[in-house]
């Protein structure tokens, strides 16, 4: 089934009042939390499926759901200007599910952002362009976006504007994994590797790893290592 | 491209008490005990496979004991039952068997041209002997005779919260409704083995799982590219699916379906004796790689376990 395209509230904000999905501890008594972004064409409450390999107690499981099932409608490698503003509103989204969190004493470096696929490349965004100490950042089957991942400064945007947080920025020692299959008809494997040295250099603990014969899938290792960054903040 | 299931692949239940586990299905039953592990999950927890004699497609029991599980009350959604093959002449035998070892037999009696023994497990989980055809081999080194031995699994018995939707699912996954009886219809796959299910189309109050419960029916997919097709195709229909799991003997998702049975799909590969010997199976405990540092202290956590004779590494083995 093709995903259905909604109607978007705003031309300029077209995630704008989409669902937040939840599950694991509430609010009360979460002090860690989990932002699960998912891939083109799945949902909210199919990514929350996975939580139960990683539950863990008080960890709260904050997961947007993106308009028609799609955060962005041009491929990774694409000039990021030709994903606006779809690409802005789903940073918007990542930043509400953050504000959660925050807002119920959890704080960034207590919160682990997950994404597969275009889940992975929002993800990766989102820390790259807000950069600071986080509790971690799981990107499986994705990569940063845009044409020339090698020149990506944090705190940049992808449009040339290098000026609003400043190239000085630093991921404070964040834990960074990149996983994806070698074969992933989908994502080439070298945007997955340049990712994680873009994230090392701005002072992440980055990794990335390449998997034979998974295709465009998660596999038990890469579910080890997301509950390993949860695991972490015990 | 999907080809529909050609059976079950194997049976889950929970119990609490693992020793006697073991003396029920593989000393009295007389199963082979095939593997010994603990749940790639929940690492304190075993979980112990019971099957012919490489516990091949369509034979395997599997158990997770809980010791501190509380009863399961039987209701709905659950599978209620499963029923194990046997020679048509051993009906006797196994009452004669069972009822020596102090097992409550219930039966015989007939039911779609099958004669049909009625037994629980010391936990409480319903079991059947059905006499039958089955393409399965007996395991002939164990302590029943090989000529009345158990055939592998002949089916389950599924009792949903919605019967029109779980047929759905059946028929989806290449079961054929092949015959009723009163409040019990008969579900069919195309394989020489393990084929049977059968729906009760009928209410009952909701059960609580627990030990006794049985937990999930597996079914057979011949490859993990088709594990991935099934689990496009459930999650277009907007079923409640799992990613695929690597299971090391074989791999598999889970699909609980609205009627509230859990179905797992696995792969028939690469089987139980893909890493060790055939005659050494379930002698010793398997971790995956990740927990075999930890095998000490797991090991530790775990209640000794006595193997039936013939299993363990005073066995001469000997099987052929």
């Amino acid at each position: 089934m093709a995903p259905r395209p909604t109607t978007p509230r705003s031309a300029t904000d077209p995630h704008e009042g989409q669902e937040i999905a939840t599950a694991g501890a509430p609010p009360q008594v979460a002090d860690a939390a989990v932002i699960m972004l998912h891939g083109r064409g799945s949902k909210a409450r199919h990514v929350l499926t996975l939580v139960d390999e990683f539950l863990h107690r008080g960890v709260m499981y904050l997961a947007p759901q993106a308009a028609g099932s799609s955060w962005y409608p041009a491929p990774a490698a694409s000039p990021i200007e030709r994903n606006e503003p779809w690409l802005t509103s789903a940073l918007g989204r990542v930043s509400a599910a953050l504000d959660i969190a925050t807002d119920t004493g959890v704080p960034p470096e207590r919160v682990v952002f997950f994404g597969f696929s275009q889940g992975a490349c929002l993800a990766a965004e989102f820390a790259l362009r807000n950069p600071r100490r986080y509790g971690g950042l799981v990107a499986l089957s994705g990569s940063l976006l845009g044409p020339d991942l090698g020149s990506r400064p944090a705190g940049d945007d992808g449009n040339g504007d290098h000026d609003n947080h400043g190239s000085d920025a630093d991921l404070g020692g964040t834990p960074v994994f990149f996983g994806s299959g070698r074969d992933d008809p989908r994502v080439e494997t070298d945007r997955v590797e340049a990712s994680a040295r873009v994230f090392a250099e701005l002072g992440a603990d980055a990794t990335s790893r390449l998997y034979e014969g998974l295709g465009h899938a998660i596999n038990d290792d890469e579910i080890r290592v997301i509950d390993s960054f949860i695991e972490r903040l015990d | 491209m999907l080809t529909d299931t050609v059976g079950i692949h194997h049976v889950t239940g929970i119990v609490r008490d693992a020793q006697a586990n073991v003396d029920f299905y593989a000393t009295t039953l007389g199963l082979r005990l095939v593997k010994q592990t603990v749940n790639f999950n929940e690492k304190f927890t075993r979980h112990l496979f019971y099957g012919d004699e490489t516990g091949s497609p369509g034979t395997a029991l599997t158990f997770f004991p809980y010791p501190a599980e509380e009863p399961g009350r039987p209701g709905t959604p659950q599978i209620r039952t499963v029923s194990l093959v046997i020679p048509p002449d051993a009906v006797d035998y196994w009452a004669d068997r069972l009822t020596d070892r102090g097992v409550e037999v219930d039966g015989p009696f007939e039911r779609f041209d099958e004669t049909v023994l009625r037994i629980s497990d010391p936990d409480g989980t319903d079991l059947e002997l059905v006499t039958g055809e089955s393409s399965v081999e007996p395991w002939d080194d164990g302590p029943v005779p090989a000529e009345r031995a158990i055939r592998g699994i002949h089916g389950v018995t599924l009792h949903s919260t919605n019967p029109f939707v779980t047929a759905s699912v059946l028929d989806t996954l290449g079961f054929d409704l092949v015959a009723q009886e009163g409040d019990r219809v008969r579900y069919r796959a195309p394989g020489d083995r393990a084929t049977v299910v059968d729906l009760l189309d009928r209410d009952g109050e909701f059960g609580r799982e627990g030990a006794g419960s049985i937990h999930h029916v597996a079914v057979r997919v011949e490859d993990e590219a088709q594990l991935y097709e099934w689990h496009d195709l459930f999650r277009e229909r907007g079923y409640d699916v799992s990613r695929v799991k690597d299971r090391h003997v074989f791999q598999s998702l889970y699909v609980r379906e609205p009627g509230g049975i859990l179905f797992e799909l696995a792969t028939d590969g690469p089987g139980l004796t893909f890493d060790v010997d055939p005659e050494t199976l379930g002698e010793s405990l398997y971790l995956p790689p990740w927990l075999e540092e930890d095998r000490e202290m797991i090991q530790n956590q775990l209640r000794p376990l006595d193997l039936p004779a013939g299993v363990g590494p005073s066995s001469d083995g000997g099987s052929n």
